[in-house]
């Protein structure tokens, strides 16, 4: 039975939104119909919601990659334009290297930018006690202006009024992986690093390590688990893979760096992260999920539903998905008492 | 079997069968509702939501303005569209959608515009607040500069402390054309005065623009101009007993004691003869720029309690601007002391679209 709640779930949601639709005097059913077969029953949806998730994945991955040890890390925003920036800095500089060269550079810079930007609040977390939500919050916002600074400055285009740099050379572009979309390399990126993060966190003693903090720090320590140094390992790896995303989305898809990100970037990439429950192969699916709920959005909007609408019934989407989340585990434990 | 779902069962049952009630006749009305496929399909992509009152707000109005007088176009507006990689998706999909004109209202919307339209030659897109030009790429943007030296010599008038304030989204030209135009018309009247800048880098943020108003009150401007999109700055004002210039979209109605004018969008003033010549066949793409005289901007009605010999001023010069007299006319010095416009001449379009310098009188 728990394996129904999630069906169950969305039938409410769905239920819900028809119901805030034909209030509004809009034909549900067509929405619907419409906005599923249009991104993910084309080819042409279903790759740009691809494209949309890759970001959206690695935010969740670094998110969770934190939560295992019960850590919040709400900079993922802000790790994840500081990797955009780093990478970005190889792109405008390096543009002569071969892109078998630069690409990987590039990934580095972006996963190392992000990580050691977090890993400073990992620090101040570790030493000091200084709550990370805090920290990793306000640098947000230090990343946000630092960005803004360079592309309203040193950074911005030759000749030009927008707020961003150049576009990047063609060796600074991670390649197209299906010709005719715009699905690029940073997916097949997506899934290596979500892997590897499985495989860490559940096959290595580190991995190990971090779990046991994360559920009873003071039994970890007297277990004799530096406490610290987890956190720190952590840290690094969760701004890492914002970083590491960021770049991909820079080099990937929007192929410049821009001033401002994507205004919900945090709150998607929790909901992902927490939909998933923090189970990685669960994380890849929300992150997809959320997307081709991103790009239905403006499907709805094309067929006369106002923004704020599409807000709603996106907003009610995942409420009634977690709002069901107790009574699954609730089933569930039901089931095992049964059984 | 968990007790819980006979509950949920007849829970989702309920749920199902009120949508159910609600939407059929809902439904029935929408598919009355035929969509006439003969019209030119027009589309609008916003940045942010409409009801900003602001800059999107305009350009939203206008657009309904549009879809009223030209019988044969048919629009839609987007809203919430960010430059980022979405940016290229909504339009190449608002393309596939049938439209046959693409409204792009941010100048961030620049590279992916010219990116779409280099695909899609048989669809013809406009490009606010830029200067980019292709086959079927126009752009447009409007003399707000005019408007602010209007509302400068306002400003100019009315102050006590001879020193204004201006609360700026981000230093781009089109900007620093306004706080110099400002700032050149309250001279006209009043040569003592002096104007004080802020730039906030963003161009919708409430809290910030509050916070810069405030600011700039406590430095002693008692008159406020801005280009920013929210009427957070004209609630300020009002809340410190200091006058206003609105911007976009008439403000009075949020702050009537503070709000003397406004320089407002009347974006119809470009939109219905382009899109008249795109349906003809007769449009030249261009990097189109019009000011006062071809009512693309506007200035609001004058506060009531404006004494009128104020008013006659400022319209004594909004005749001399109408009869072809420039706002950028030497000598100007820049606030370093430089001469940038000698005696006898003055800017042209060109020149000014190159203008990255403040005209004296602008405090650091």
């Amino acid at each position: 039975m728990p394996g129904l709640i999630y069906p169950l779930a969305i039938f409410i949601a769905l239920a819900a939104g028809w119901l805030l639709m034909a209030m509004a005097g809009h034909d549900a059913f067509s929405v619907y119909t419409q906005a599923f077969s249009k991104v993910f029953l084309s080819w042409h949806g279903l790759s740009e919601t691809l494209v949309q998730a890759v970001p959206l994945g690695m935010g969740a991955l670094g998110v969770a990659m934190a939560a295992r040890l019960k850590l919040w890390n709400i900079g993922v925003e802000g790790q994840f334009m500081f990797g955009a920036f780093c990478a970005t800095g190889l792109a405008l500089y390096l543009d002569t290297l071969p892109a078998v060269a630069l690409l990987p550079l590039m990934l580095v810079a972006g996963f190392m930018g992000g990580g050691l930007l977090a890993a400073l609040c990992g620090l101040l977390r570790a030493r000091l006690g200084i709550n990370e939500i805090v920290t990793t919050l306000l640098l947000n916002y230090v990343v946000g202006l630092w960005v803004g600074y360079l592309v309203y400055g040193p950074w911005q285009a030759l000749g030009s009024n927008v707020p961003e740099t150049t576009e990047f050379a063609a060796a600074a572009q991670l390649p197209v992986i299906f010709p005719g979309t715009r699905v690029h390399l940073g997916l097949v990126a997506l899934l290596i690093f979500a892997a590897l993060c499985h495989f860490f966190l559940n096959n290595s003693v580190w991995g190990y390590r971090i779990r046991a903090c994360g559920d009873n720090p003071r039994a970890a320590r007297t277990a004799g688990i530096d406490y610290k140094r987890s956190v720190l390992l952590v840290m690094l790896l969760s701004g890492g893979l914002a970083g590491a995303g960021g770049m991909l989305e820079v080099s990937g898809a929007v192929h410049r760096l821009q001033d401002g990100t994507t205004p919900f970037f945090t709150m998607t990439v929790f909901m992902a992260a927490w939909l998933a429950r923090l189970d990685l192969a669960g994380i890849l699916v929300a992150g997809f999920l959320l997307a081709g709920l991103q790009v239905a959005g403006y499907y709805m909007q094309f067929m006369g539903l106002p923004s704020a609408l599409v807000t709603v019934i996106e907003g009610v989407a995942l409420l009634s998905m977690i709002a069901f989340e107790p009574l699954r585990l609730n089933a569930l434990k039901r089931a095992g008492k049964g059984a | 079997m968990p007790r819980c779902l006979p509950l949920l069962k007849k829970l989702t049952l309920a749920l199902l069968l009120l949508s159910l009630v609600v939407s059929v006749p809902a439904a029935l009305a929408s598919t009355v509702k035929a969509e006439d496929g003969k019209k030119m399909k027009v589309a609008f992509v916003y940045a942010y939501n409409i009801g900003d009152y602001g800059w999107i707000y305009s350009h939203d109005q206008a657009r309904k303005k549009v879809e009223e007088k030209l019988g044969f176009v048919q629009t839609k507006g987007i809203e919430n569209v960010p430059k980022d990689s979405n940016a290229e998706r909504v339009l190449t999909d608002l393309v596939k959608e049938g439209y046959k004109v693409i409204v792009c209202t941010s100048y961030d919307y620049q590279k992916t515009t010219l990116k779409v339209a280099e695909k899609y030659p048989e669809v013809y897109f406009l490009n606010s607040t830029g200067s980019v030009v292709a086959d079927n790429v126009g752009s447009y943007f409007g003399k707000t500069f005019e408007a602010n030296y209007l509302a400068g010599v306002l400003a100019g008038l009315m102050t006590k402390t001879n020193k204004l304030g201006y609360v700026g989204g981000n230093p781009i030209n089109v900007g620093i054309l306004d706080v110099n135009a400002f700032l050149l018309g309250a001279q006209q009247v009043n040569p003592k005065a002096e104007l004080k800048v802020i730039w906030i880098n963003t161009w919708f943020n409430p809290a910030k623009e509050r916070e810069a108003a405030l600011s700039l009150v406590d430095v002693g401007a008692d008159v406020l101009g801005h280009d920013t999109n929210t009427p957070a700055i004209h609630q300020a004002a009002q809340s410190k007993g200091v006058y206003s210039i609105g911007r976009n979209t008439d403000m009075s109605r949020f702050a009537p004691k503070a709000v003397l004018t406004g320089i407002i969008w009347t974006w119809d003033g470009y939109y219905e003869p382009t899109l008249k010549a795109i349906h003809e066949g007769t449009f030249k793409p261009s990097a189109y720029w019009g000011g006062l005289q071809d009512g693309v901007v506007s200035m609001a009605p004058y506060a009531d309690f404006i004494p009128a010999d104020k008013i006659k001023i400022v319209e004594e010069y909004k005749a001399k601007l109408l009869a072809g007299e420039p706002v950028f006319k030497g000598p100007i010095y820049d606030n370093q002391g430089k001469l940038r416009v000698p005696e006898g001449k003055s800017l042209s379009d060109d020149e000014l679209r190159k203008v990255d310098w403040y005209v004296k009188g602008i405090l650091p």
